[in-house]
C-alpha cells in the first residue's frame, strides 16, 4: 500500500464540557443529553448509540434541568430561569419562556406528559401546562423556605416529592399544599454538616419517596406517614442523582466519587413474596462526579463532570448477548469538528463557541505554528449531497433509504460516487450519474463485512479520496484510520482483519494470498480527523484523553493502598 | 392444627352500631385494609395491622346508608348506597361524602357485590343484577323483577370459578328458601327450590359457601344447630327448570338455637368453619372452629359481651362485634398430618431398607438416559439422580471386577484393578469405578480387617471420584489414621465438607512423629528446608518482613523491647521448621483444600491447643519464607500460596484467640504476628503518603510516550 508522511496534529485543544444532564425517552429509544455549557445532543439507542442530533449550546444558558414530555417534545430549563423548548424537526430553540422564580434547579413532567413542574431558587413549585404549542403557566405550589433542587412525581399524577436543603415535602397536586415534610438528618458519620442537600427524590407508586443526599445517603421514605424507613450510607461524598427503572424494580444513583450503584428490588428469601431493596452492583467507570444517571429498561446511562456518557447494558434484562451488551463509553461527538484545506495546508478547528485556523508546518521540528481565529468554509464539487437526521440521503434525486442514520459521506472528485457510512458501520457507494449503488457497493453487500469492522463502536465520521489512486477510500472513526482498496478482494471473517505488524519473511505469492481490501491503522487515537494533503502526505489530528483529563478539575481523592 | 390468635379491638370509637350490628365489613384494594359500614350513616377505612382507621366518610344527617360499602377493586374507588337509591362513588382524597359522584337509580338496591378482577355487581331487591359500569352509563334504566312478590334476599355471594363472576342469592317466602345462581359469562339465572327433607320446623340462621369446580358447596345453619350442606350445580344442565336440590346433614348440633341474636357460620377452608354461638350448654356466646372432615371441634373463644350474630372472614382474620366494637381475631390453619401430631415424622425411614448406592454414568446417556426420563421427574434433582437411578452396565472386565470385590483377597482385588485400569476409560469407567469403591468400602465395613488400601489409593488417583460420591472413603482412612489416603483424598476431592478437613487436620497434627516417617506421603508440596538455616539468609529475611519500616523507630512497646533483647533466641524460633517435612506436606494439603470459613470456624475450636500453636507457628514460618522473596511465593512445585497462609492464621486466630492468649509458649508466636501486622499497616499508611508521587512518576512516564503536540512522521500500510 505504500508508505505515508503523517503530520501527527495533537494541538487541537478541545475538551469536551462535563454532561448535567440525560434524559431516556421510552417511546423513541432516545437520549438526550445536556452539557454544562448548554449543548443538548440525542443519541439514538436503536442505532448504535449514534448521536444523530445536536443543538449548539450558550454560556448563557447553562441547562440544570431535562426532560421528555408529551412523547416526542423536549424540554430544558436553567440557572437563567428560562424554560426551553426544543424544536426537534428544525434543530432550533422553538421558545424561551422565563418562569420568574430565579434560577431553576429542577424539572419533571408528569406522568400523563401534559404537566410540566419547575423548582426554582425562591423556593417555589411551577406547574405549568403544555400545550399543542407552547407552555402555559398554570399555578404555583405553596412556597418553600429554600431552593427546589429536585422533583419527582408519584406515578400516578395525584402528588409530587420535592426535595430541598435539609428537607423533602410531599405536594398534593389537586390543593397544591404542601401535605408532608420529612427533615433530612444533616449528621454525616457523626459529624454534623452545616446542609444537607437533597439531590434527588424519586416518588414509587407504592407511596415509597427515595432520596439522595449531600451526605452520601440513600433514604427511603414512607411519604403516607413521612417516615424513614430506611437509610443507606453510600459514599463519603455527595451522592448527585437517581433515576427508577419503569417497573420500579430497579434505580440507579450516582456518587462525587465517580462510582454508579444499582439497587434491586429482590425477594428477601427465594421464593418469598417479601421484597426489599438491595444495592446489588457497584460500577466506577467515571472518576468524577457523576452527575445525572438514566434507566433505560436494559441498560444504566450516566453522565457527568469527567465528560463521558457512559452506557452500562444490564446483561439480566437482555435477551440476546451480543456484541450491543458491552458497555459503551461515549467521549467525542459523532461528527467532523476539523476540516483542512488541502492546496493551502491549512487546518480548520472548530470549538464550541470559536473557531481556529492552523497552518501546517513541513519540517518536523516546527514549533512556530501561528494561531489564527478566521471564518473559513468552501465546500467543493459539482454536486451537493444533504443528509437529514431521519437517515436518508437527498442528492438531486434520493439514495433509496436505509434505517441508521447517516455518519459521515463524500463524493468522490472523479467518478461521482457518492459514499456513505452508517451509524450500524455499514459503508454503501452510490453511483450520482447513474442513480444505483455501485458493482463494488453491491459485491460488498453480498459479501458482507468482517465481523471485527462490524463490532466498531464509533461511527465513521469522516471520509476521503486519494486524489490519484480512484479505487481507494479512506475513511476513520476514533480508533481506526482505513484505506479501502476495491480492487483487492474482500476479507471474509476468518482472515485476519487488522494486522500491526509488517509482513515480514513471507514469499510475495502468500502475501498476495493473505492481502485484502481493508488497511488498517490503530497507531493514532483517540483520532479526531485523517484527510489527505497529497498524494503522499496525511494529516491526523489526534486528542489524547489523558489532555482532557488534565483540564478537568481535580476528582475527589480516594485512598489507593490497604483498607 | 386450626388455631385462633390473641383477639384485638379495632375501633377506639363506639360505632354506632346499635343492636343490629353493623351493616357489612368489606376488603379494600389494599390487603391489609378494610370497610367497615356501621348501621347509621357512616363508613370506616381500617387498617388491621395498625389498628387505627385511616379515613372516615358519613352521609348528611336524615340520610341512611342501606348497604355496605364495597371497594371497586379496578379503580381503588369505594362505592356506597344511601337510602336504597342513591349511589356514592368516592376515593381515598375526598373529605365529604356529599360533594362526590352521585348517581340516583330507578330501583332500590339489596347489596353491591365487588371481587378482586371483576367490575362491581348491584343486586336490586327485586332480584335483577347490572354491571356498575353498565348501570352508571344509565342510571335511570329500567330494572326488571326477577323474584317473585313476597320474596325477600336472604343471603348473597359473588365468585370467580374459572375466571366468570357467578354470583348466588337465597330468596325466602313463607319459610320457603330459594337459591338463584346468575352465570354472568352466559348471563342464565338458574333456580333452585331448598328443601329441608325431613326436619321441617327449624329456621335457617345462616348461610356460607364456598366453590370448587362443579359445585357451589352452600352451607347453612338451621336453627336446630346442625350445619347442613347443599350442592348446588354451576353449570346447569336445563336452566328453565325449577329444579329442588335437597340438603345433607353435615354435622349435629354446634350451637344452641336459642340465642338472643341469632347465630353466624362461615366458611374459612375446605375443611374448616367457623361458627359464632352459644355452646349447647354454657350461655355465654362462643366463636369455635370446626373440622368437618373430622367433626372436631378445633379451637373455641369466648366473647362474654355478646355478639351482633355477625361473621366476616377475610385472609386470615375474623371480623365480629363483640360487645360495642369491632373485634379481629387473626385465624391460622397450619398442616398437620397424623404423623406429626404422633411425634413420628421425623424418622420416616426405615434403618432396615438401606439403599445400595448406584452410579450413573453421565458420559453415555443412551438407554439409562430413557430409563430416567420415565421415572419421576422429581428424580431430576441431580444429587438424587446419582443415587437412586439404578444402572448395571454389563460389561465383562468391568464385572469380572465388581464380583471380584465382593469375595476375593485384596491381592486379587488389586490384580483386577490394575487390568481393569490398564484397558482405561471404557464408555461406563465411572460407573464400574463407583460401584467398585462403594463395594470396597461395604467390605471394609462388614470386616474390620479388609482394607484394601493400595486399591483405593488407586481409586482416587482415577480423578473421577468425588466427596460426595463416596463419604465412607474418607471415614475410614480417618479411622485407620492413614494419612497418606486421606493427602490423596484432600488433594483430588473437590467437595470435602469442613468438618471432615477438620478431622483431617487433627489427625495430621496428632499423629507421632515416628508413625509419620514410615508413611510415604507426596512432598511435592514441601520444599527443602534445609538450607534455611544459615544465618546470613536470617539477616535479609527480617529487614524484609519489616517491609522498609523500622520499629525501632516507631514507639517501642514493652514486647518491642523485650523481643530486642534477645534477637538471637527469636532467630532460631523462626528460621527452623517447627514440623517436620512429611507433616509439612500433610498440612500443605490442608492448606489447599477448599473451605467456607463459616462452616470451618466452629470446627477449628475443638483442636488441641498445643495443636493450634504448633500449626500457628508452621504458618507463620511459611510467611517468613514466603516473604524473602521478592515475588512472595514459596519455592516448589505445589507450594501454598500467601494467600492461603494469611488466611488460615486469621481463621485460626479467629477460632482460638482466648485459648492461645492464655498459654506462655503461644505467646512469643503472638507477638511476632502482632508485629507483623503492625508493619503491614505502616507499610500501607507509607504507600498511602507516596501516592502522589507515584502518580508523578506514572506521569512522567506518559510524557515518555508523549510524542509532543506536532510531530511528522512516517506511516507504512500494508
Amino acid at each position: 500500500m505504500g508508505e505515508f508522511k503523517v503530520h501527527r496534529v495533537r494541538f487541537f485543544n478541545y475538551v469536551p464540557s462535563a454532561i448535567r444532564c440525560v434524559a431516556y425517552n421510552n417511546h423513541s429509544n432516545r437520549l438526550a443529553v445536556s452539557r454544562t455549557d448548554g449543548t443538548v445532543e440525542i443519541y439514538n439507542l436503536s442505532a448504535n448509540y449514534f448521536q444523530e442530533k445536536f443543538f449548539p449550546g450558550h454560556e448563557s444558558r447553562a441547562t440544570e434541568a431535562l426532560c421528555w414530555a408529551e412523547g416526542q417534545r423536549l424540554f430544558s430549563a436553567g440557572l437563567n430561569g428560562e424554560i426551553i423548548e426544543y424544536d426537534l424537526q428544525a434543530l432550533k430553540i422553538k421558545y424561551a419562556m422565563d418562569a420568574f422564580g430565579g434560577p431553576i434547579w429542577s424539572m419533571a413532567a408528569s406522568p400523563s406528559g401534559s404537566q410540566l413542574l419547575i423548582g426554582c431558587e425562591d423556593g417555589s413549585v411551577k406547574l405549568f401546562q403544555i400545550t399543542p404549542d407552547k407552555i402555559q403557566f398554570e399555578r404555583n405550589f405553596d412556597r418553600q423556605k429554600s431552593r427546589i433542587l429536585s422533583l419527582s412525581w408519584h406515578p400516578s399524577g395525584t402528588h409530587i416529592a420535592a426535595g430541598s436543603i435539609d428537607y423533602i415535602s410531599v405536594f398534593d397536586v389537586k390543593s397544591g399544599s404542601a401535605v408532608r415534610k420529612m427533615i433530612v438528618d444533616r449528621q454525616y458519620m457523626g459529624v454534623s454538616k452545616r446542609k444537607c442537600i437533597v439531590w434527588g427524590v424519586a416518588f414509587l407508586s407504592d407511596g415509597t419517596i427515595i432520596s439522595v443526599d449531600s451526605a452520601g445517603k440513600v433514604q427511603f421514605w414512607d411519604s403516607a406517614t413521612g417516615t424513614l424507613v430506611k437509610s443507606h450510607l453510600i459514599a463519603n461524598a455527595d451522592v448527585q442523582s437517581i433515576a427508577v427503572a419503569n417497573q420500579e424494580d430497579s434505580f440507579v444513583v450516582g456518587t462525587a466519587e465517580g462510582t454508579v450503584f444499582h439497587f434491586q428490588l429482590v425477594p428477601v428469601t427465594s421464593n418469598s413474596s417479601e421484597k426489599q431493596w438491595v444495592r446489588t452492583k457497584p460500577f466506577q467507570h467515571h472518576t468524577h462526579d457523576v452527575r445525572t444517571v438514566a434507566h433505560s429498561p436494559t441498560s444504566l446511562i450516566s453522565g457527568g463532570t469527567d465528560t463521558h456518557l457512559v452506557i452500562r447494558p444490564l446483561m439480566e434484562k437482555l435477551e440476546v448477548k451480543n456484541y450491543d451488551a458491552a458497555l459503551r463509553k461515549i467521549t467525542f461527538p459523532h461528527r467532523r469538528l476539523i476540516s483542512c484545506s488541502r492546496k493551502r495546508q491549512l487546518l480548520l478547528f472548530q470549538f464550541a463557541h470559536h473557531l481556529e485556523l492552523w497552518r501546517l508546518g513541513s519540517t518536523v521540528a516546527t514549533g512556530t505554528v501561528e494561531a489564527m481565529c478566521l471564518l473559513a468554509v468552501s465546500p467543493d464539487g459539482n454536486w451537493l449531497a444533504a443528509s437529514g437526521t431521519s437517515a436518508g440521503v437527498h442528492l438531486h434525486c434520493t439514495v433509496p433509504a436505509y434505517n441508521f442514520p447517516v455518519t459521515a459521506m463524500a463524493i468522490a472528485p472523479n467518478t461521482n460516487n457518492l459514499v456513505i457510512a452508517h451509524s450500524d458501520q455499514q459503508v454503501f457507494e452510490y453511483s450520482i450519474p447513474d442513480k444505483h449503488y455501485t458493482d463494488w457497493s453491491r459485491t460488498v453487500q453480498k459479501h458482507g463485512f468482517h465481523h471485527l469492522w462490524l463490532q466498531r463502536d464509533t461511527p465513521i465520521t469522516h471520509i476521503s479520496f486519494h486524489p490519484k489512486r480512484p479505487m481507494h477510500i479512506l475513511l476513520h472513526d476514533a480508533y481506526m484510520f482505513c484505506i479501502i482498496d476495491k480492487s483487492l478482494p474482500l476479507p471474509n471473517d476468518k482472515t485476519l482483519l487488522y494486522n500491526p505488524f509488517p509482513p515480514t519473511n513471507e514469499s510475495d505469492v502468500v502475501q498476495r494470498r493473505t492481502a485484502h481490501a481493508f488497511k488498517i491503522s490503530k497507531i493514532y487515537k483517540p483520532l479526531l480527523f485523517m484527510d489527505l494533503l497529497d498524494e503522499r502526505t496525511l494529516v491526523a489530528v489526534e486528542r489524547p484523553l489523558d489532555d482532557i483529563i488534565a483540564q478537568l478539575p481535580p476528582p475527589i481523592k480516594k485512598k489507593k493502598f490497604g483498607t | 392444627m386450626a388455631s385462633l390468635e390473641e383477639e384485638f379491638t379495632l375501633s377506639s370509637v363506639v360505632l354506632s352500631a346499635g343492636s343490629e350490628g353493623l351493616l357489612g365489613v368489606e376488603q379494600s384494594s389494599k390487603a391489609d385494609q378494610f370497610l367497615v359500614t356501621d348501621n347509621g350513616r357512616t363508613v370506616i377505612l381500617y387498617k388491621v395491622s395498625d389498628q387505627k382507621p385511616l379515613g372516615s366518610w358519613s352521609v348528611k344527617q336524615g340520610q341512611i346508608i342501606t348497604c355496605p360499602a364495597v371497594c371497586n377493586f379496578q379503580t381503588g374507588e369505594y362505592i356506597v348506597v344511601h337510602d336504597n337509591k342513591v349511589l356514592r362513588i368516592w376515593n381515598n382524597e375526598d373529605v365529604n361524602l356529599d360533594k362526590v359522584f352521585k348517581a340516583t337509580l330507578s330501583a332500590e338496591v339489596c347489596r353491591i357485590l365487588s371481587v378482586q378482577g371483576t367490575e362491581p355487581l348491584v343486586l336490586f331487591k327485586e332480584g335483577a343484577v347490572r354491571g356498575l359500569e353498565a348501570l352508571l352509563a344509565e342510571p335511570q334504566q329500567k330494572i326488571e323483577t326477577v323474584i317473585s312478590d313476597e320474596e325477600v334476599i336472604k343471603w348473597t355471594k359473588f365468585f370467580i370459578v374459572f375466571r366468570h363472576p357467578v354470583l348466588i342469592f337465597i330468596t325466602e317466602k313463607h319459610g320457603n328458601y330459594f337459591a338463584y345462581v346468575q352465570m354472568f359469562n352466559s348471563r342464565v339465572l338458574s333456580k333452585y327450590t331448598l328443601l329441608f327433607g325431613q326436619d321441617e320446623n327449624s329456621v335457617i340462621e345462616s348461610f356460607t359457601a364456598s366453590v370448587d369446580r362443579k359445585f357451589i358447596a352452600l352451607m347453612s345453619l338451621s336453627s336446630d344447630g346442625c350445619i347442613y350442606e347443599t350442592l348446588i350445580p354451576i353449570r346447569p344442565t336445563d336452566p328453565e327448570k325449577n329444579r329442588s336440590l335437597v340438603r345433607s346433614l353435615l354435622f349435629k348440633a354446634v350451637v344452641s338455637g336459642n340465642t338472643q341474636h341469632g347465630v353466624a357460620l362461615t366458611v374459612l377452608d375446605q375443611d374448616h368453619v367457623a361458627v359464632l354461638g352459644s355452646p349447647l350448654a354454657a350461655s355465654k356466646e362462643c366463636l369455635s372452629i370446626w373440622n368437618i372432615k373430622f367433626q372436631t371441634l378445633h379451637t373455641s373463644k369466648e366473647l362474654p359481651q355478646g355478639t351482633s350474630g355477625q361473621l366476616w372472614y377475610y385472609g386470615e382474620n375474623l371480623f365480629m362485634l363483640h360487645g360495642r366494637s369491632l373485634t379481629v381475631i387473626p385465624y391460622k390453619c397450619e398442616v398437620s398430618s397424623l404423623a406429626g401430631a404422633l411425634g413420628k415424622l421425623k424418622h420416616s425411614q426405615d434403618p432396615g431398607t438401606h439403599v445400595t448406592p448406584h452410579f450413573v454414568n453421565w458420559e453415555t446417556p443412551q438407554e439409562c438416559g430413557l430409563e430416567a426420563q420415565n421415572s419421576e421427574p422429581s428424580r431430576r434433582i441431580l444429587r438424587r439422580r446419582k443415587i437412586e437411578v439404578s444402572l448395571q452396565p454389563e460389561v465383562p472386565p468391568s464385572k469380572q471386577l465388581l464380583s471380584t470385590v465382593m469375595k476375593d483377597s485384596e491381592k486379587h482385588i488389586e490384580v483386577e484393578l490394575r487390568k481393569f485400569l490398564a484397558i482405561k476409560q471404557t464408555p461406563d469407567f465411572h460407573t464400574v469405578i463407583g460401584d467398585t469403591v462403594t463395594g470396597l468400602l461395604e467390605r471394609c465395613k462388614a470386616e474390620p480387617s479388609f482394607y484394601p488400601r493400595n486399591c483405593l489409593m488407586q481409586l482416587t488417583q482415577t480423578h473421577v471420584l468425588s466427596y460426595s460420591l463416596c463419604p465412607d472413603l474418607m471415614e475410614i482412612a480417618l479411622q485407620k489414621k492413614d494419612v497418606q489416603l486421606l493427602q490423596l483424598c484432600l488433594q483430588h476431592f473437590p467437595d470435602i465438607p469442613e468438618l471432615v478437613t477438620c478431622a483431617c487436620l487433627k489427625i495430621f497434627l496428632s499423629i507421632a512423629d515416628d508413625s509419620l516417617q514410615e508413611t510415604d506421603v507426596n512432598m511435592e508440596s514441601v520444599f527443602d528446608c534445609s538450607n534455611s538455616v544459615h544465618d546470613e539468609k536470617m539477616e535479609e529475611q527480617t529487614e524484609i518482613l519489616q517491609n522498609g519500616f523500622n520499629p525501632e523507630e516507631d514507639k517501642c512497646n514493652k514486647c518491642d523491647q523485650e523481643l530486642n533483647e534477645k534477637p538471637q533466641a527469636k532467630t532460631k524460633e523462626t528460621t527452623s521448621c517447627p514440623v517436620i517435612p512429611k507433616r509439612a506436606a500433610l498440612l500443605n494439603a490442608i492448606l489447599h483444600s477448599a473451605y467456607s470459613e463459616t462452616f470451618l470456624l466452629p470446627h477449628l475450636k475443638d483442636i488441641p491447643a498445643q495443636h493450634i500453636t504448633l500449626f500457628l507457628k508452621y504458618l507463620y514460618f511459611l510467611y517468613l519464607k514466603c516473604s524473602e522473596n521478592a515475588t512472595l511465593t514459596l519455592p516448589g512445585i505445589h507450594p501454598p500460596t500467601l494467600n492461603q497462609i494469611m488466611d488460615w492464621i486469621c481463621l485460626l486466630l479467629d477460632a482460638n484467640f482466648t485459648v492461645v492468649v492464655m498459654m506462655p509458649e503461644a505467646k512469643r508466636l503472638l507477638i511476632n504476628l502482632y508485629r507483623l501486622v503492625k508493619s503491614q499497616i505502616s507499610v500501607y499508611s507509607e504507600l498511602n503518603k507516596i501516592e502522589v508521587s507515584f502518580r508523578e512518576l506514572q506521569k512522567l512516564n506518559q510524557e515518555k510516550n508523549n510524542r509532543g503536540l506536532y510531530s511528522i512522521e512516517v506511516l507504512e500500510l500494508f
